[in-house]
């Protein structure tokens, strides 16, 4: 006899970390996933790496403490929503690897030039798609139903306590009842609508960079039903990526990182932000935001010939010109308003340092505090930049044994995992690898681990 | 440089690599794009001889045809791609006509050679008489080790010319040396690319493992060792190198059979169905090679020796008339192509 019947809500790596652990521990578990089968894992499906605490491991090039990845998680999300959650996160990240590892994750060995995170994360194997089909195969073997295209339309709830909740199905809604409910259906950064509620119009120049089924519809119910919030409202994981990519599901590709290597200007011509203001990682999930709070959330990034190489490749190829007058009229710029502020930027170039990080501009009222090479050797290039939307923050709270909290207090058989409960511990910024690890240990915590 | 169409698409699909790179660590492919931030022609083309077509990439991609807007498949676009190489570096260049049509051309080849068998057996021996007839008696050892070198020969001289264009392609300007083809036999032996990274060859299906690196390195080794033996001749009947070709040709068999086996159930729509049109005679020829030749020593003083021996000296003449125009020239590209790898990746 099964202990526990376990409902989970949701398809991606929390939702898959919460099946298997609750499955091991002897539980009778279904999996109620939004998309069709060739579309599951949510945003997992374009992830690739870990940021966890760990001392020297055979995945990464050196340990990194608990409380080194607090600091740094600290100097992106300024304070901790819910420091009790983010606490048992940090600390619980160190199993996280060892975890993934042992349900048949592959680690690489090295990672070459990608990134400079070989410490701090490990990266896998084929990255997401691979992930999330790996924990699927597994969940056959644990005998997990998994019910496609099964989207979420109510819960019932009774006080503290989940009476049963209703899926929408081909033909007509059904109810499914259990023990236990886990919600790990993922933020609402699919639903535009919702998005528009405070991006208003220039919700329509937003990239949603992963899945397109990340509705928001289970949070909302438990926001119905009188569940407390955590995070903004506008808060999320936020990247520049190219304007032409697109409007879901470009997942990595899209992202455009040249921005430290030129000037980033607005439609107007003018720059908006110092482009050299912060080093690796903030700055790259910085960049979105600041792009989603300009006129028509449009910028594009300019740069010389020098910077090529210096980036990232990217998906699709930069304007370019050999004049930067013929650069500002395929951008559609007003009349030498590119051309002035590149000659500002340039005569106000620094560079009495021999590194190049300590180049500085002051030519105008914004100024760049590093890497300021100067953009004078044509051709000269230019990517459109929009803002892109990883995943939203705001979500339920939850205490440290990942139940729900409601006005009226704690729900006794209900859980959340993933992003939508990401809002207990990322506020603002983005610390690259840790959504997987939130995801991994808030869903396990759901799924039984914390009886240990 | 050459521009093909299947080369204009690789360039867009690996550019959208280039800016993923979730798949680096699977092979050399993934590590080769790495070094450019702009594909171009002459480096698909080498990097689709890189590529092994273990559809590990494939099912690691969230950008798949017919789902993603992306609409990536490079393992059979990279494949597309290779068979285009093959194409234009066939030298003399008319004769890509035969990979065009190798299985017909195959057949033909065999029928030909055997008819012009038969009439030099009948005008000097008898059909009836052929089977009493002593071996060495039928295939004296100086016209078999004539035939067998002038044909060694004859692939190894268009092999080169064939090889020289190709590295004139791809080379970047590099000179070949005796660093990178060390590495790069080094490589083509223990199958480097065949593994995944060590997760294994996802053909025929997603579950499969290791299937495919087992059967092709059956095939590479049986055939290496019967290569060798024959240079023993006659002593490839009796004696050491008659148990070596023995064995050489149960690889060549077996690895064959395998080989077929993943060409049938393999998964439709994965792979470059140019590359099936050409991979199946191949590999039916060798099966028969194989056969034929595990018959050899079973058949020692039956009636059928003679007819077998002669059969199986058929299929391996026609093997090697065909192996500059068919299949059999993709270990000269992928050979190439490891070696620039090697060359490029220098001395670590």
């Amino acid at each position: 006899m099964p202990k526990k019947r376990v409902i989970i809500i949701g398809g991606g790596n929390a939702a898959l970390s919460a099946a298997i652990e609750s499955a091991e521990r002897g539980n009778e578990v279904v999996l109620v996933e939004a998309a069709p089968e060739k579309f599951r894992g949510g945003n997992s499906k374009y992830t690739r790496d870990i940021r966890y605490a760990h001392k020297e491991d055979e995945f990464t090039s050196g340990s990194y403490g608990v409380d080194e990845l607090k600091n740094d998680l600290l100097s992106v999300t300024g304070t901790l929503e819910n420091p009790e959650v983010a606490k048992m996160v940090l600390e619980k990240s160190e199993f996280v690897a060892g975890w993934m590892n042992a349900h048949g994750i592959i680690f690489k060995k090295e990672i070459k030039g990608t990134l400079n995170l070989s410490r701090t994360n490990a990266f896998f194997m084929g990255g997401g798609k691979v992930l999330v089909d790996t924990y699927y195969n597994l969940l056959k073997k644990l005998n997990v139903r998994v019910l496609y295209e099964s989207p979420l339309t109510s819960i019932k709830f009774r006080n503290l306590h989940i009476e049963n909740i209703t899926i929408q199905k081909e033909n007509g809604e059904e109810v499914l009842q259990a023990d236990e409910y886990i919600f790990a259906s993922g933020g609402y950064e699919s639903n535009k609508e919702w998005l528009g509620q405070f991006w208003q119009e220039g919700v329509k120049n937003i990239k949603v960079r992963g899945t397109r089924y990340n509705m928001g519809k289970p949070l909302k119910l438990l926001m119905d039903n009188g569940a407390i919030l955590c995070g903004e409202e506008k808060a999320g994981h936020m990247v520049a990526v190219d304007s032409r990519s697109p409007e879901y599901e470009a997942g990595i590709v899209s992202r455009i990182d040249a921005i430290p290597w030129g000037i980033t200007v607005n439609i107007h011509g003018k720059r908006f932000y110092d482009e050299g203001e912060d080093i690796w990682p903030k700055r790259y999930a910085m960049w979105g935001r600041l792009i989603a709070d300009i006129d028509e959330q449009k910028a594009y990034v300019v740069i010389d010939r020098k910077a090529i190489g210096k980036f990232m490749p990217t998906v699709y190829k930069p304007f370019s010109a050999e004049t930067i007058d013929d650069l500002e009229k395929i951008l559609g710029l007003p009349v030498n308003s590119l051309k002035g502020t590149v000659d500002n930027y340039n005569k106000g170039i620094n560079k009495e340092s021999s590194d190049l990080f300590m180049w500085s501009s002051s030519g105008s009222r914004i100024p760049k505090s590093h890497w300021a090479m100067p953009i004078d050797e044509p051709p000269f290039f230019a990517y459109p930049l929009s803002p892109g939307l990883t995943f939203t923050y705001q979500g339920v709270k939850i205490n440290k044994t990942g139940r729900l909290m409601m006005i009226d207090g704690e729900v006794d058989n209900g859980f959340a995992a993933g992003e939508i409960a990401s809002g207990n511990i990322l506020k603002k910024g983005y610390l690259a690898g840790f959504g997987l690890v939130i995801g991994n240990v808030l869903g396990r915590v759901a799924g039984g681990w914390e009886n240990d | 440089m050459t521009e093909y169409s299947g080369v204009n698409e690789a360039i867009r699909q690996l550019s959208i690599c280039n800016a993923c790179r979730y798949c680096e660590g699977y092979c050399y492919v993934w590590d080769a794009i790495e070094m450019k931030f702009i594909i171009e022609p002459g480096y698909v083309e080498h990097l689709a001889n890189l590529c092994h077509d273990c559809r590990d990439c494939y099912y690691a991609c969230p950008y798949n045809e017919p789902d993603h807007a992306f609409k990536l498949n490079i393992p059979k676009t990279l494949g597309n791609v290779r068979m285009e190489t093959y194409e234009n570096f066939i030298r003399p260049k008319i004769l890509k006509k035969v990979l065009q049509k190798e299985g017909i051309i195959t057949l033909l080849t065999i029928i030909i050679i055997f008819i012009a068998s038969l009439l030099y057996i009948s005008s000097r021996f008898g059909i009836y008489n052929f089977y009493k007839i002593p071996v060495t008696s039928v295939f004296p050892v100086y016209l078999f080790k004539g035939v067998s070198y002038f044909i060694y020969l004859y692939v190894a001289v268009l092999w080169i010319f064939e090889g020289v264009a190709y590295w004139n392609e791809i080379n970047d300007g590099k000179h070949m040396n005796s660093m990178g083809i060390f590495k790069a036999i080094y490589d083509a032996i223990n199958h480097k690319n065949f593994w995944g990274g060590g997760t294994g060859c996802k053909i025929p299906s997603e579950n499969n493992k290791y299937e495919r690196p087992v059967a092709h390195m059956m095939v590479f080794f049986g055939f290496i060792i019967a290569l060798i033996s024959v240079l023993f001749y006659p002593g490839i009947i009796s004696g050491y190198a008659g148990y070596a070709y023995f064995i050489g040709s149960i690889l060549l068999f077996a690895g064959s059979i395998g080989m077929i086996h993943i060409h049938m159930v393999d998964t439709k729509g994965l792979r470059s169905e140019k590359q099936s049109a050409i991979d199946y005679p191949f590999t039916v020829l060798l099966f028969f090679v194989g056969f034929t030749g595990i018959l050899i020593p079973i058949s020692v003083k039956t009636y059928i020796f003679n007819w077998n021996f002669l059969i199986h000296d058929v299929f391996i003449l026609t093997l090697f008339i065909l192996a500059p125009f068919s299949k059999f020239i993709h270990p000269l590209f992928r050979f190439l192509s490891l070696i620039k790898y090697r060359i490029d990746t220098g001395s670590s």
